[in-house]
C-alpha cells in the first residue's frame, strides 16, 4: 500500500485540531506518523499525516478536511515526493567502555550527544523517519531508557508533481498547496 | 449612543438582526441570563416545548420550510445533550439550524460542574461547527458567524455555547444594528468560466446517451432550482427520479416523473437505473439507500454528479463529470447549453417495467386511500411531514406531491419521533397553509409530549397516526430476513382518542377507508391542534424492497416464504 502525506493549514487552536482529528479517526485509516505543530504564518497550525491507504480514500479524506471551518489548506501527496524529516532525543545507558562505541554510532548516523552522565548519554539525531528508526534498533544493544519522537516535517523535493489523478475530473476551485 | 448590553440583552439582539422570528427551547439553570432578557425582546417569539429534542427538530422543520436558520435554546448538561438527535438529524439533512446552549461559568469549565458536558466536544462531528464563546467581545462575531456558517454553501447546523457568566457580562454596545440579517451570500452570480468545458461535456453526454435519467435530492430544494431542473427535463425528454429528500422538488403528477429510487423505490425506478447509460445526478449524495450495493448500481451508466459539496463528488460512486457548484446556476447554465432531445424511446421502455400490485387490507386501509384522502381534503395546499418506517415510505411514493418543498423528512438519519416537532417549526414558517404531521405508532410516542406545545403556543398542526401494534418496518426486517422471529416490535398504544381529549385537543379514530375523509376534514376544520388515529393492517410490507446492501436489480415483490433467522 502506497504512503501518502496529507498536509493541512488550520487556524490555531484547539478546537479545529479538534475537529480534524475527528475526522480521520472516523474514516478509519492506516496513519503511519502523525504531527500537529505551529504553521507558517503566524495564528496557524500544521497537521501532517502520512497514511497507508488507497489515493481514493486519502483524496475522500482530503475533501473531508478543505470542507470543514478552520481549514485553510490541505495537500494530498505521495510519500516520495516529499522530504519528510524527523528530530529523535534518546536517553541511552552507556556501559563502562561503550562510549566510544556510541559516538562511532552517532558519527555514522549525524547524530550528537546532549548530555552525559557516568552511566548514561542523551543523544539527538534527525532524518527521514526510517533512517531514525534504524538508528533506534542500533542503540537498542546500549539499553534504551527513554525516546521521544517529533514527528515528520516536510518540504517538497524539486520537480516532484503530483503524478496524473487516479481520481474523476473534478471541477473544483484550486486550493493554495500547502508544505507538509 | 453607546448603551450598556449584558451579554444576553446582546445576544437577543443580535437574534433580531439576523432576522429570527421564533426560537425553540427550554431554560433552565445556565440559560437564565437569556431568559431573564428574552421579554424585552418581543421579536423574538418563543415555543416553550417539552423537550429539548423537539426544540431541535422544530428549528430543523422551520429551517426546512423556510429556508432560513432555525433557532433553538437549551440549558447546559442535560438540556444540551437532549439537542443531540435533532443536531445529528440537520447535520446528515443539511438543515440550518442555529442551536444556542447555557454553558456553566467560564471559571467551573472542566471541573464537573453541576448540569456540565462538554458539548461542544459531544456534538464537533454532528454540526457544522460548533464554538465556545469566550468573552462577550467576541459574542457579536460568533453569532453573526454561526448564522453565515449555518447557511452559506453546504448549510448545516451549528452550536454556540455561552457560559452563564458570557451572558451576564456587559459590553458597551454601539453597532448600528438593523432588521436584515447579516452574512455572505452563498449563490455565486453565475458559471465560472472554468466550469464552462465540464458543462459542455455534460451536454454532449446527455446528446449521445440513450438511456439517460435525471436523479435529483435534496440540493434542488435547497438551492431552489425547481424551475431550472424541470427546464432541462422538458427540453430534453429526459425522465426524473426524485430521491427521499428530493420529493416534491418535482412535480409528481409530471409526464417525464418516475418516482422514489433505492432501498423501497419502485422496480421500474430502479430497473430504469440499471438501464440507464447516463445518470445525471443533480444535489445528491448517492447514499447507500439510494445506491444498494454500490458495486451492481447503475452499471451500464456514466455518471454526472453536480453537487455545492465537494467532498460529495464521487464518495460513493465514481463519476465521469463531477461539478462543483450550486444547483440552480448550474442547472440553469446547462439546460441552456444542451440542444433539445426527445427520449420516446426510452421512455416506452421504462413503462414496460412497471409492474402493478395488488393488495388488500383490513376495512379497505390502504396507506394510499388515508393519503388520498389527506389529499383530497387538503386539495393538496399543505406540508406533509412525515416520520421514519414503514409509513414514511408510503408518504413518500403514494402522496402526490405537486408544489415545491411540500414534503419533508428526516432522510440521512432516520430519525423516529421527528414528524411532530419538525411540524411544529412548519407552521412557523407557512403559517397560512395547514402541516400533517404523518406517523407511526412508535415514532408518534417518542415526541407526542409536544401535544402540550402545540396546545399551549396555539399551534394548529395535524396529526395523523398509522398505527399497526408494530414497529413495523423492523417487523417487515424480522418477517423478511430474521425467520419471523418478532423480537420487541410488539408495541402496546394508548387509546389516542382519550389522549386527544386528555390534551383538551380534537381526536378521532379511523377503521374503515370510508371514514378517512370525514375525519380528516373534521380535523381540518378545527382551528387548533387535532389527531386522527389510522388503524391499519397489522402486518402490511411496504414493497417492493430491496435487501440490505442487495443490487437495485434484485428486489424482493413479494413476502418470502421462509427466511432463514439472522440472514
Amino acid at each position: 500500500m502506497a504512503g501518502w502525506v496529507v498536509s493541512a493549514v488550520l487556524e490555531d487552536g484547539l478546537l479545529a485540531l479538534n475537529r480534524a482529528i475527528g475526522i480521520i479517526r472516523r474514516r478509519q485509516l492506516v496513519l503511519t506518523r502523525f504531527r500537529a505543530g505551529p504553521g507558517g504564518e503566524a495564528g496557524t497550525a500544521h497537521l501532517t499525516l502520512v497514511v497507508e491507504a488507497e489515493r481514493g480514500a486519502v483524496e475522500r479524506l482530503a475533501a473531508q478536511l478543505r470542507k470543514m471551518v478552520g481549514v485553510r489548506a490541505v495537500a494530498v501527496r505521495p510519500e516520495e515526493a516529499l522530504a519528510l524529516r524527523e528530530l529523535l532525543v534518546a536517553r541511552v545507558a552507556v556501559g563502562r567502555g561503550a562510549r566510544a562505541a556510541l559516538l562511532d554510532l552517532l558519527a555514522l548516523y549525524n547524530g550528537c550527544l546532549v548530555a552525559e552522565a557516568a552511566d548514561e548519554a542523551i543523544v539527538e539525531a534527525s532524518g527521514s523517519p526510517p533512517l531514525l528508526t534504524s538508528l533506534l534498533r542500533a542503540l537498542e544493544p546500549f539499553g534504551v531508557l527513554e525516546v521521544a519522537r517529533s514527528g515528520p516535517v516536510g518540504v517538497t523535493r524539486a520537480h516532484a508533481g503530483l503524478p496524473a489523478s487516479a481520481g474523476p475530473p473534478v471541477d473544483r476551485p484550486r486550493l493554495a498547496a500547502a508544505s507538509a | 449612543m453607546p448603551e450598556i448590553l449584558t451579554g444576553a440583552q446582546l445576544l437577543c439582539r443580535l437574534l433580531e438582526e439576523q432576522g429570527v422570528e421564533v426560537i425553540f427551547g427550554y431554560p433552565g439553570g445556565a440559560i437564565m441570563p437569556f431568559y431573564h432578557a428574552l421579554p424585552e425582546y418581543p421579536r423574538l417569539r418563543h415555543v416553550l416545548v417539552r423537550h429539548e429534542q423537539a426544540a431541535a427538530h422544530a428549528a430543523d422543520g422551520y429551517a426546512r420550510a423556510s429556508g432560513r436558520p432555525g433557532v433553538c435554546v437549551a440549558t447546559s448538561g442535560p438540556g444540551a445533550t437532549n439537542l443531540v438527535t435533532g443536531l445529528a438529524t440537520a447535520h446528515m439533512d443539511s438543515s440550518p439550524v442555529v442551536a444556542i446552549t447555557g454553558q456553566v461559568p467560564r471559571g467551573m469549565i472542566g471541573r464537573d460542574a453541576f448540569q456540565e458536558t462538554d458539548v461542544i466536544g459531544i456534538t464537533l462531528p454532528i454540526t457544522k461547527h460548533s464554538v465556545l464563546v469566550e468573552d462577550i467581545a467576541v459574542l457579536a462575531s460568533r453569532v453573526r458567524e454561526a448564522f453565515a456558517i449555518a447557511t452559506e454553501g453546504r448549510p448545516g447546523p451549528v452550536l454556540l455555547d455561552i457560559p452563564k457568566d458570557v451572558q451576564n457580562q456587559r459590553i458597551e454596545w454601539s453597532d448600528p444594528l438593523s432588521g436584515a440579517p447579516r452574512g455572505p451570500g452563498i449563490a455565486p452570480a453565475g458559471p465560472a468560466p472554468e466550469r464552462e468545458p465540464a458543462l459542455r461535456q455534460i451536454a454532449a453526454l446527455i446528446a449521445e446517451a440513450e438511456r439517460p435519467l435525471l436523479l435529483i435530492g435534496h440540493g434542488v430544494i435547497l438551492s431552489g432550482a425547481y424551475a431550472e431542473v424541470r427546464a432541462l427535463a422538458e427540453k430534453t425528454g429526459i425522465p426524473v427520479i426524485t430521491t427521499l429528500l428530493g420529493i416534491s422538488a418535482f412535480p409528481d403528477g409530471h409526464p417525464l416523473h418516475l418516482g422514489m429510487p433505492g432501498m423501497h423505490g419502485e422496480v421500474h425506478v430502479n430497473r430504469a437505473i440499471q438501464h440507464a447509460d447516463l445518470l445525471i445526478g443533480i444535489g445528491l449524495r448517492f447514499d447507500d439507500r439510494v445506491t444498494g450495493n454500490p458495486a451492481g448500481f447503475a452499471p451500464r451508466a456514466r455518471i454526472v454528479h453536480i453537487d455545492l459539496d465537494p467532498a460529495e463528488i464521487g464518495k460513493n460512486v465514481e463519476v465521469t463529470v463531477g461539478v462543483v457548484g450550486d444547483a440552480k446556476t448550474i442547472v440553469a447554465r446547462l439546460a441552456a447549453l444542451v440542444e433539445p432531445r426527445r427520449c420516446d424511446a426510452w421512455r416506452a421502455e421504462i413503462q414496460g417495467f412497471v409492474r402493478t400490485r395488488q393488495e388488500t387490507y383490513r376495512g379497505g386501509m390502504a396507506p394510499e386511500a388515508i393519503l388520498a384522502g389527506i389529499h383530497e381534503v387538503t386539495g393538496g395546499r399543505c406540508t406533509i411531514v412525515s416520520d421514519v418506517g414503514q409509513h414514511q415510505m408510503w408518504v413518500a411514493k403514494l402522496y402526490p406531491y405537486v408544489h415545491p418543498n411540500s414534503h419533508i423528512t428526516s432522510g440521512g438519519l432516520g430519525t423516529m419521533g421527528f414528524a411532530v416537532p419538525a411540524a411544529m417549526g412548519v407552521h412557523f414558517a407557512r403559517p397560512d397553509l395547514p402541516v400533517w404531521a404523518i406517523s407511526g405508532d412508535g415514532g408518534f410516542q417518542m415526541n407526542m409530549q409536544e401535544i402540550a406545545t402545540m396546545v399551549q403556543e396555539r399551534i394548529p398542526v395535524k396529526m395523523a397516526v398509522f398505527n399497526n401494534g408494530y414497529l413495523g418496518m423492523v417487523r417487515q426486517w424480522q418477517q423478511f430476513f430474521h425467520g419471523r422471529r418478532y423480537s420487541a416490535t410488539p408495541i402496546w398504544s394508548p387509546d389516542y382518542v382519550k389522549l386527544a381529549e386528555a390534551y383538551g385537543i380534537a381526536g378521532y379514530r379511523v377503521e374503515q377507508a370510508r371514514q378517512i375523509e370525514e375525519a380528516v376534514a373534521r380535523a381540518m376544520r378545527d382551528p387548533g391542534p387535532a389527531l386522527v388515529e389510522f388503524l391499519i393492517e397489522q402486518e402490511a410490507n411496504v414493497f417492493p424492497m430491496i435487501p440490505p446492501g442487495g443490487s437495485l436489480s434484485e428486489p424482493i415483490e413479494t413476502e418470502p416464504v421462509a427466511a432463514a433467522p439472522g440472514q
